[in-house]
């Protein structure tokens, strides 16, 4: 029998809103045990219970990923972060040099190796020019490098990287594409965009799954380490479910980890084909089968709903809207809307299928059309909000006021993301105008019509950062200082609702997630601060001192 | 280094009839070793004697053929094929019903493989209201407009009398492709995929009922003005589908210019040497069956051997 321990000395927040503040609570065989004062906790928990002093920091539930892409985690924790702040610290390229020198270190890489870095971002380095290889090359003369453009378009090498791909001066240059040579000659500088990038980054040498499933462990400790107990692979391909399965049934999972199967493009029959039959006409038909029940843990992986993307993102102009945005298309389009990545055909047939096998369907969708195509997919099949289906509409960043009605009529809940004011909301107002870009993951509207919602970093798109998460929904300041819609910002808790209670109620999992109530996963994390008192200003600036998953530690801050 | 592989995309809306165009090139294939990138294979239905395995993303046909899925994206099925010994005659991507064929166009560019052309299928019952759908209706008309060849599929779902009218608008939705009429997606090989020496065998059409084109060679020991030429080849009768040959061209005196033409895209690439060789010209073109004024393109060939 383990013992119970209670935990007290610093505040307590439950996320309960019948009970939101606490003196303590137990915790026994990884649930809660009591919530209260602590006389009434110390009662429940009995004699011999061990006792904790948070000394004065603060206690809550941890945090719920609404949606993000953990298979982009193995990979990316051993890849170099040449960001600009607050996603790296990278502000001049000795920067990126120094980065760049401790990531061989620390990894140890030997000589030929390679060195891959992200978030590669000239606009913001001090010298106000784009990397070079010959920056890069003295430093690095034995180990071929390849830094990705922030955009996940481009990239910059150095010889050895050039020499790999057998990129010289005789390359054309491929149309759609760029490469930046140097001054005065055809060679290569270091910098591909585009369609001259695609190629490299296809054939970049891939990790043995042995060495991914090595990963599986740091790669949530990533997660743990910011406070998340409770994972999404929000776009799970055939390959990546397979791997995740076998990470699971090894017992390398000491998270939770939700799973939501993606069906685009050549996925669509291969990964659907253990459960969802396609048959004439495209149509996704999704049965069930043993070995990958919906809705259910199963070696601490949930398959919790199927994935469809209706349309890209609105900082790349590939979102899909109903009126044209102020600037030209990716392309140099005039009265760009967008385009839908999916007909609504196979968006009609994806929901009633779904509805009829009671699996919920996440659908991305940035732009005010493609969240037409949903609502009009939802009233087709006859989806109403009392069948309780929680189909939940990732990011909803770009909605028109009308279409939150239609969510509520059938049930639809927002996952919004709202990071974007910081990150593009400069971006959105010039390329939407204010009262459209204002109108960015709209929490306030949403919580007005009585809407649940939840919030989301889309990992490794942003960072994984609640506290950052947060303090955005409560701001909403842009990097140019904008407030991107002032009237839409809400209070702290209820920004920390939205990744715990109610991203818990996105996952059917309130009844034992969320939040500090009796019988509940014992799910904690414990804050420098408490964001509910600190300056708010100072939110993101909250950092995690340790992390439970029912009950044990999982993360500690050295 | 080996010659680049011939790539050819197929596009057009959901229901179209892609699918069904792809079934009836791997069905009626004959020589070529084609391998067919598909977005799933739930609607390929090959015919079970012609499958030798099937492995995972990939299924082997009898006949040389290989399908795969487009599981690890466009660039990373490029990149396995271009691994494989030997490579396959051709490459016939199948675009999704929403995306832009040209878009795919771009990555031909890659190592490896060329362009031949982009072949879009139209549903002649359903195409105008497409073009006109509020969510799908830019790409559509996106698809038709990048069209080499418009397949214009299903016409006997459209009343006789109505099919002028349905061809009239797509000859203006689609200005620069040329248009051809047909039903279950049967169309001579010919026309998809061009006349290659390696195909054991020239099939005037798959099904006998139809013998809509001709195909005709064009022999010239002058040689050919490329100004001259290029202007020709920009103004050809929409009735020419395609055409194939070795030029003589003045300018370049000491080597063969490959011409290769499909529907409006036309490119000329060097060749080998003639090596002592006489020099001439052998064009072989495609082209509807009563259209094509062979007599009238001949003239305007001999032209091209006139400075002006």
């Amino acid at each position: 029998m383990k013992e119970t321990t209670i935990y007290t000395g610093g505040d307590i927040i439950t996320m309960d809103d019948a009970n939101p503040q606490v003196e303590a609570v137990a915790v026994k065989d990884g649930k809660i045990l009591a919530v209260g004062d602590l006389s009434a906790v110390e009662t429940t928990a009995g004699p011999g219970a061990k006792a904790v002093n948070l000394g004065g920091k603060t206690l809550m539930p941890s945090f719920i990923d609404a949606h993000g892409h953990f298979m982009n985690a193995p990979r990316l924790i051993t890849w170099a972060n040449v960001s600009v702040p607050p996603v790296g610290p990278v502000e001049s390229i000795p920067n990126i040099i120094r980065v760049l020198e401790e990531h061989v270190a620390k990894w140890k890489l030997a000589s030929g190796e390679w060195i891959i870095g992200y978030g590669y971002d000239s606009k913001f380095l001090a010298e106000g020019r784009e990397l070079t290889r010959d920056d890069l090359d003295p430093h690095f003369p034995n180990n071929p490098i390849i830094l990705i453009h922030v955009s996940n378009h481009g990239c910059v090498m150095n010889s050895r990287g050039f020499e790999f791909f057998e990129i010289t001066a005789e390359t054309p240059t491929p149309e759609g594409g760029v490469i930046l040579r140097k001054e005065g000659s055809q060679e290569p500088a270091g910098l591909l965009m585009e369609m001259a990038f695609g190629p490299v980054f296809s054939q970049l040498p891939q990790p043995s799954e042995e060495e991914l499933l090595e990963l599986v462990k740091p790669a949530q400790l990533m997660y743990a380490s910011k406070g998340v107990t409770t994972i999404t692979e929000g776009a799970t391909q055939a390959h990546a479910m397979k791997f995740l399965r076998k990470a699971a049934v090894q017992k390398r999972l000491f998270l939770d980890v939700v799973s939501q199967p993606v069906a685009m493009g050549g996925e669509l029959y291969k990964t659907f084909a253990e459960y969802i039959i396609v048959g004439d006409d495209e149509e996704p038909h999704v049965i069930g089968n043993p070995e990958n029940v919906f809705g259910t843990y199963q070696d601490r992986l949930k398959l919790g709903g199927i994935k469809i993307v209706l349309d890209g993102s609105p900082q790349g102009k590939t979102a899909f809207w109903t009126e044209p945005i102020l600037t030209p298309g990716p392309a140099g389009e005039e009265n760009w809307r967008g385009v839908p990545l999916l007909p609504p055909e196979i968006v009609h047939k994806t929901y009633k299928s779904a509805a009829e096998r009671n699996i919920p369907v996440y659908a991305h969708a940035n732009g005010d059309a493609a969240i037409d195509m949903v609502i009009e997919a939802a009233d087709a099949a006859g989806i109403t909000a009392a069948d309780d289906r929680r189909n939940v509409v990732v990011h909803s960043n770009l909605m028109r006021p009308d279409q939150l009605d239609h969510y509520a009529r059938l049930g639809l809940l927002p996952s919004f993301f709202t990071v974007h004011t910081f990150f593009w909301g400069d971006t959105h107002v010039e390329n939407l105008g204010k009262e459209r870009a204002f109108f960015l993951s709209p929490l306030k509207s949403t919580q007005e019509k009585g809407i649940r919602f939840t919030n989301h970093n889309d990992y490794s798109v942003t960072p994984q950062d609640p506290m950052f998460m947060v303090w955005t929904a409560v701001h909403r300041v842009s990097r140019n200082g904008v407030i991107i819609g002032p009237d839409q910002r809400v209070d702290v808790w209820t920004a920390l609702k939205s990744i715990t209670i109610d991203a818990a109620y996105q996952y059917f999992e309130e009844d034992t997630k969320g939040s500090f109530e009796l019988g509940k996963l014992a799910d904690m994390v414990i804050l420098s601060d408490n964001p509910l008192k600190v300056n708010p200003m100072m939110i993101r600036d909250i950092v995690v001192e340790e992390t439970f998953k029912e009950g044990q530690s999982v993360y500690q801050r050295v | 280094m080996s010659e680049l592989i011939p790539l050819t995309i197929i596009g057009g809306y959901l229901g179209a009839g892609k699918t069904t165009l792809l079934n009836h090139i791997l069905r009626h294939n004959d020589g070529f070793r084609l391998t067919v990138l598909v977005n799933d294979f739930g609607d390929i239905n090959i015919d079970a004697e012609l499958v030798e395995n099937q492995d995972g993303d990939t299924i082997n046909l009898a006949n040389g053929c290989i399908c795969c899925t487009l599981a690890d994206g466009f660039v990373g099925a490029i990149n396995t094929i271009l691994e494989q010994n030997p490579h396959p005659d051709r490459i016939i991507v199948e675009a999704s019903g929403v995306s832009d064929p040209i878009k795919i166009a771009h990555y031909a560019q890659m190592r490896g493989v060329s362009l031949d052309g982009v072949i879009v299928v139209a549903d002649a019952e359903k195409v105008q209201a497409k073009v006109d759908d509020k969510y799908v209706g830019y790409m559509v008309s996106q698809q038709l407009n990048g069209a080499d060849i418009l397949i214009l599929n299903k016409v006997d779902l459209v009343d006789q009398d109505q099919r002028p009218a349905v061809r009239g608008w797509l000859a203006e939705a689609a200005p620069h492709s040329r248009i051809y009429e047909t039903q279950y997606g049967n169309i001579p090989l010919e026309l998809l995929l061009g006349i290659d020496t390696k195909r054991k065998s020239s099939t005037a059409g798959s099904g006998s009922d139809i013998l809509p084109f001709v195909t005709w060679s064009y022999v010239e020991d002058a040689p050919l003005q490329r100004r001259l030429l290029a202007r020709l080849l920009d103004d050809l009768p929409k009735s020419i589908f395609r055409a194939k040959g070795f030029l003589n061209l003045q300018n370049v005196p000491q080597h063969r210019t490959i011409l290769q033409l499909v529907g409006r895209r036309w490119v000329l690439s060097p060749g080998r040497a003639w090596d002592g060789e006489k020099p001439q010209t052998r064009i072989v073109w495609i082209g509807e069956n009563g259209q094509f004024e062979q007599e009238g393109l001949a003239a305007a060939l001999d032209a091209c051997t006139h400075p002006s």
